[in-house]
């Protein structure tokens, strides 16, 4: 599966890529980003298409690629599937309060998440050196080493684990969503046509798989995926091509 | 042209939405520990001790203390007697089968890092397995002290 999902991936690249150069009202970007929080540093390596739109071309909306390396060292990843930690899927979730008892932890000393998305990108240039944007990962896969973890449960009782971090990535909604995605509101400054600086607000889940179903609920539902939010500043540069 | 700068806010409203939920009941606590003695109210005079043992440091760590496991009217209990502990982040009573916390019942926070303390025991184990009491620093999973029930 992985291999396809990054066939798939190169393939868009490139035939955006090929569009980008046949015609006007695009642009096409990379971009390196490294993003701080608590506990956590990422960076993030992209590829951007975006078709400008209306008669002033301000707006852009378009697709890319991202690959994310992110690193924690002593969180905790917390029930992941809306399931439990909603009680129901859909959008719903995005209006239901947590469970809080179907809600157990995975303590990680160390975890390290490598995920290869496809995004979906929006733009807004102020000015033409000034541009703000958004871009969230949709779908795509992770990788990662085995780690060790410890699980907690709501009653108190814990036990050593292991983990490894969720294979496919799908965004859908809220806690729905599936994987590691990552996500991005930026301002970009052009320092020349061809160069340009990132200041932004990173947005990421990563989730981890534990080797066996480690949780069950008190109402006998089983689960094996934890799933950590972090929040941080980001940093980065972009090259125009 | 206003409601097109909506579409992006939305979506990471909607895709990566309840930022303010809870992330579970066993985000790490306070940084410090109590140092107050903190006394149970149960009557251990009626009770009967099941096992006991003392308390030892671990690298660094000052631990020091006996340890009790009481039967009080059917109910179990792990009372500390003369104990003191270095201060840490994130300390929690574990009963264990190992120092290494590979399996465990956790009591909570340590009550004081001073003094006589009781914890009930709301999910007895088997205490023939689990017979390690632990001082354990959750959030960084480094062991404090341990005493061995016997």
């Amino acid at each position: 599966m992985f291999k396809k999902s990054l066939i798939i991936i190169c393939g868009i690249c490139f035939i955006t890529n090929v569009n980008a150069q046949k015609s006007n009202g695009v642009e096409n970007s990379a971009s390196f980003t490294a993003a701080f929080g608590s506990s956590f540093f990422s960076t993030a390596l992209g590829y951007e298409h975006l078709w400008k739109l209306g008669k002033k071309q301000k707006w852009a909306i378009g697709g890319g690629a991202r690959f994310t390396s992110y690193f924690g060292s002593n969180q905790y990843y917390t029930t992941a599937p809306a399931q439990l930690t909603s009680g129901k899927t859909g959008p719903g979730v995005l209006f239901s309060d947590d469970i809080i008892e179907n809600i157990d932890s995975v303590l990680f000393k160390k975890s390290q998440v490598n995920a290869l998305n496809l995004s979906i990108n929006f733009a807004y240039a102020i000015s033409k050196k000034i541009t703000v944007g958004f871009n969230i990962d949709a779908i795509g896969f992770s990788f990662g080493a085995q780690q060790n973890a410890i699980f907690y449960g709501n009653n108190g009782i814990g036990f050593s684990t292991t983990a490894k971090p969720t294979g496919f990535n799908l965004l859908l909604v809220s806690d729905n969503d599936k994987g590691s995605l990552n996500s991005e509101l930026y301002v970009r400054y052009l320092f020349n046509e061809k160069w340009g600086g990132k200041l932004g607000f990173q947005y990421l889940f990563t989730e981890y798989t534990t080797e066996s179903k480690v949780q069950t609920t008190p109402n006998g539902q089983e689960n094996d995926r934890f799933r950590q939010k972090s929040s941080g500043i980001s940093l980065g540069v972009t090259r125009l091509f | 042209m206003k409601y097109q700068i909506c579409v992006p806010l939305i979506l990471l409203a909607f895709s990566f939405s309840n930022c303010s939920k809870t992330d579970g009941p066993s985000q790490p606590p306070s940084a410090t520990s109590p140092n107050t003695p903190v006394n149970g109210s149960v009557d251990l005079s009626k009770g009967t001790i099941l096992k006991q043992g003392t308390f030892s440091g671990n690298m660094s760590y000052r631990v020091h203390g006996k340890v009790q496991l009481y039967d009080v009217s059917g109910k179990q209990y792990i009372y500390f007697e003369d104990f003191s502990a270095s201060s840490g982040p994130d300390l929690k009573v574990y009963i264990a089968t190992t120092n290494t916390a590979s399996q465990f019942v956790s009591l909570g926070p340590i009550k004081s890092i001073n003094g006589a303390q009781l914890y009930e025991i709301s999910n007895p184990p088997d205490f023939n397995q689990y017979n390690k009491v632990l001082i354990w620093c959750q959030q960084f999973s480094v062991l404090f002290g341990a005493a061995s029930l016997q």
